[in-house]
């Protein structure tokens, strides 16, 4: 058995320190690394525009997941705003939708995700974004 | 495959305490527990001063016999005063400062004194590190192996074998065994699990348990709750210092 390497301890206690200050975000965070660990958070694997379209339908479909399975309503809370902000981000990155949910159901969660202050600003101009890119070309 | 050494978890301070404890049997086992506990990070430190295996395993050793158990070192541990690896750092330097300078007059007087080595130690000592960074090292991976111990039995009290095979295969073997991760959809078969996404969120869950108990467990090498904090901080800078 090979020596931990100090990187691994360090992202290790990292982890901890991570989950210690925003348990729920965390755990967004840590979800988005398992999908693509180039990406640090779930704020940065949602708002790259050059994220490809596979990616972010493992993004929605964990996100979806953890809204049910969350440990706690944060986890839940959270878990519901980045899988609608998946959705927005198919949208905005690409044109496309991931979702078979109806467009009033999909207008609501993303209007709420753009009001939601506890959310962080990038995601809310996403789902912002998302929200003019499904009213269509006025 | 044991991926982990098994062995109880106690409060450092408290296991300290034993140490002294009128009942000799309490006091040996509570000395054991200690010395095993920070071996690692003692070998690392000694090894890294530029010691070969042999020497560097004699001198820990010797460490344990003369400084450890015969000067009894945890008499002078208290809370008040510090961090007990920061005491135990500092008696590990003053003792190789006092061989070396018994090395040099058993040179002067032809002697070869030195303890017959034993058992040789597994040479785990990385060739960029200071001695100080080496024992930090050992350290933070000792802490690390005894809380995945924890969380693994801990899980398997509570149902939960097949979210630690995820845990362990995603983000375990890869950490110990420098393995790449196993992948989801072979994890969703093995398991019979629903999705991808239902193994990724398991893995979440030993992920946010194992952080709890790492937390627990730095709070077993503190005075104070409080100071759990400031530990974690002080590990990090050590481990990400450069030389």
């Amino acid at each position: 058995m090979s020596m931990v390497s100090r990187q691994q301890l360090s992202d290790v206690l990292r982890s901890a320190v991570e989950a210690s200050l925003d348990p729920a975000m965390a755990s967004a965070n840590w979800l988005a690394r398992d999908i693509d660990p180039n990406y640090n958070t779930a704020v940065e694997l949602l708002t790259d525009s050059a994220v490809s379209l596979e990616t972010l339908r493992k993004a929605k479909d964990v996100y979806k997941t953890m809204r049910i399975l969350g440990e706690s309503p944060a986890d839940r809370r959270i878990a519901a705003r980045l899988y609608a902000a998946s959705i927005g981000a198919a949208l905005v990155h690409h044109g496309c939708r991931i979702s078979r949910q109806s467009e009033s159901a999909l207008q609501r969660g993303l209007q709420s995700l753009g009001t939601d202050k506890r959310m962080p600003q990038p995601i809310r101009r996403l789902a912002e974004a998302a929200l003019i890119m499904l009213d269509g070309p006025s | 495959m044991q991926l982990i050494d098994s062995g109880a978890s106690h409060t450092d301070w408290s296991m300290i305490a034993q140490t002294t404890d009128a009942d000799g049997q309490v006091a040996a086992d509570a000395l054991e527990r200690l010395v095993r506990r920070y071996w690692s990070a003692v070998y690392a430190y000694i090894r890294r001063t530029g010691r070969d295996v042999h020497a560097a395993t004699d001198l820990t050793q010797g460490f344990v016999c003369d400084i450890i158990i015969s000067r009894r070192l945890c008499d002078y541990a208290d809370p008040q005063r510090g961090r007990f690896r920061t005491l135990l750092l500092g008696a590990v330097q003053n003792y190789l400062r006092e061989q070396h300078r018994h090395d040099l007059r058993q040179r002067t007087f032809g002697v070869d004194m030195r303890p017959l080595p034993l058992e040789p130690w597994p040479d785990q000592a990385s060739s960029d590190e200071t001695p100080e960074q080496a024992f930090c090292h050992h350290w933070s991976a000792t802490l690390v192996r005894q809380v995945l111990t924890d969380v693994r039995v801990q899980c398997e009290k509570d149902g939960l074998d097949a979210h630690w095979v995820v845990f362990e295969h995603r983000v375990v073997r890869p950490m110990l065994l420098d393995e790449p991760p196993t992948a989801h959809a072979a994890l969703v078969e093995r398991l019979h699990l629903k999705d991808e996404s239902q193994a990724a969120n398991m893995m979440i869950t030993v992920k946010r348990r194992f952080a709890r108990a790492l937390y627990q467990e730095i709070g077993r090498t503190v005075a104070d709750p409080s100071q759990i904090e400031d530990e974690l901080h002080e590990l990090l800078r050590d481990l990400e210092q450069t030389k």
